[in-house]
């Protein structure tokens, strides 16, 4: 029989993960990885052998906790990805603040389906779970709309479905129940809205070859012709007509958005964050694929989250791109600690 | 009981003891002994119809009745002379002593709440 204080510790886990569930639907981020982190470390301990055989009620009531913490880090999930979306839906609340961030949830959906074992029967909606939100984070990366009447000019790329600020919320279907309806719904909801849209693309496809035909991008704002595309520009998508700023704006943008994600992982990983800062550090390198940087990052962070693999993939890289100076020698002297 | 296979016995109260676990939980939390069945159902082990069983059966006894059940079990296991069902009626054992340990304040609360559970039965429209 093993020390009471592992009893006790595995008994405030199960415990820990019913309040999980059972209490109030606010998203409890910080408790449900710390929950999932002491069950590693009590089921490691169950299994070190200098303690002794495990009895039947340790294995029934191990097993028990197992699938309550699973239970209770795919409510958190879920309850981050239900607070995402009333945020984004009543546009004056960051929907990026800690306790909605959607690599939160979807990091806890990851973890619940470690936990799973091959007869499990829920592991479907695990896996459903984590694939809802996956959806959702393609859906965050989007833009919210810009309450104008007017179309931009970038506006054109972006679908209907794209601008919807409150994607359909979670269905959780049971074994062998289908999810086809919710889809069929959301695609009808989307097609009538999207016309416009594609009417608007036409035009913009017209006039942007009349422009070439024509070289009405010649014309001034003067005379008939020049006031017409004049009125065209300012109501039309069409594009820019001096592209030669538009990559340095771009480039900026990216640069800003590239730096953001950097330090967003940077901070996650201080706080001892791995699954979600490794999120961000590729993301940043969806950026800047070529920054030795974020590969540098991402190769310290899977390594401190064991996935050796992939960490020496990331490291790899940061010699590839650049082969001498410090980050190479970092790289290095890390590649050399993996197993 | 008499009639029930004794194993399939045992496993029926470790069920309870299981639902029982939840529901001083859910007191302790004070949410109605009915939120734990979709939460124990989610599990996959047991469907809701079965938790919803077990539920009731909690409601209209009480845990009272699972300390009566469990000396019954354990006096036909000892009878039985059966090895492994003195071993399995030890798992009971040592699952009751958990809810006793780590719920005492649900169930010092609990047992003064006999109206709350009949008013939660009520609430499910079951007699």
């Amino acid at each position: 029989m093993r020390s009471t204080a592992l009893a006790d510790q595995l008994a405030r886990a199960y415990r820990e993960a019913r309040v999980l569930v059972l209490g109030d639907r606010t998203p409890k981020v910080d408790r449900a990885f710390a929950l999932h982190r002491e069950f590693i470390a009590i089921r490691a301990s169950f299994m070190e052998e200098q303690e002794g055989p495990i009895s039947e009620w340790e294995a029934t009531f191990l097993e028990r906790t197992r699938r309550a913490i699973i239970v209770a880090l795919r409510h958190q999930a879920v309850a981050i990805r239900d607070r995402w979306s009333e945020n984004r839906s009543s546009f004056g609340i960051e929907p990026s603040s800690p306790h909605v961030d959607l690599e939160h949830a979807l990091q806890l959906s990851t973890e619940a389906m470690e936990l799973h074992l091959n007869d499990d029967s829920d592991a479907s909606r695990t896996g459903r779970v984590m694939e809802f939100i996956r959806q959702s984070i393609a859906h965050e990366k989007v833009p919210a709309p810009v309450a104008s009447v007017l179309p931009t000019t970038t506006s054109v790329a972006v679908t209907a479905s794209d601008h919807n600020p409150t994607p359909p919320r979670l269905v959780v279907t049971g074994r062998g129940e289908s999810t086809r309806p919710a889809k069929v719904a959301n695609m009808s909801q989307g097609v009538p809205s999207r016309l416009p849209l594609v009417t608007a693309a036409g035009l913009v496809l017209v006039i942007g070859l009349a422009s070439v035909f024509m070289r009405i991008d010649r014309v001034g704002s003067k005379g008939p012709v020049g006031s017409v595309v004049a009125k065209a520009r300012t109501l039309l998508p069409i594009r820019s007509l001096s592209p030669r700023t538009r990559p340095l704006a771009a480039l900026r943008n990216g640069q800003g958005r590239f730096e953001a994600a950097l330090q967003k992982g940077i901070a996650l990983y201080n706080d001892g964050w791995f699954g979600p800062a490794a999120g961000r550090f590729r993301e940043a390198l969806t950026i800047d694929p070529r920054s030795p940087q974020a590969y540098l990052w991402l190769g310290r962070t899977l390594m401190r989250s064991d996935q050796h693999a992939e960490a020496r993939r990331a490291l790899e890289q940061v010699i590839e791109l650049t082969p001498t100076g410090p980050q190479a020698d970092e790289a290095a002297m890390l590649l050399s600690r993996l197993p | 009981m008499d009639h029930v296979p004794l194993f399939d016995h045992i496993q029926h109260l470790e069920e309870l003891i299981e639902v029982y676990g939840d529901v001083l939980i859910a007191w302790e939390l004070r949410q109605s002994p009915e939120s734990i069945v979709p939460v124990l159902a989610e599990a996959g082990r047991l469907d809701t119809s079965q938790v919803q069983a077990l539920l009731d059966e909690i409601l209209i006894g009480g845990g009272a009745r699972l300390f009566t059940e469990f000396q019954a079990i354990e006096a036909a296991a000892k009878e039985s002379e059966n090895p492994e069902a003195l071993k399995a009626v030890e798992k009971v054992r040592e699952a009751l002593l958990h809810i006793g340990r780590y719920n005492a304040d649900a169930l010092a609360w609990g047992m003064g709440s006999r109206q709350k559970l009949r008013a939660s039965l009520q609430n499910l429209g079951r007699t």
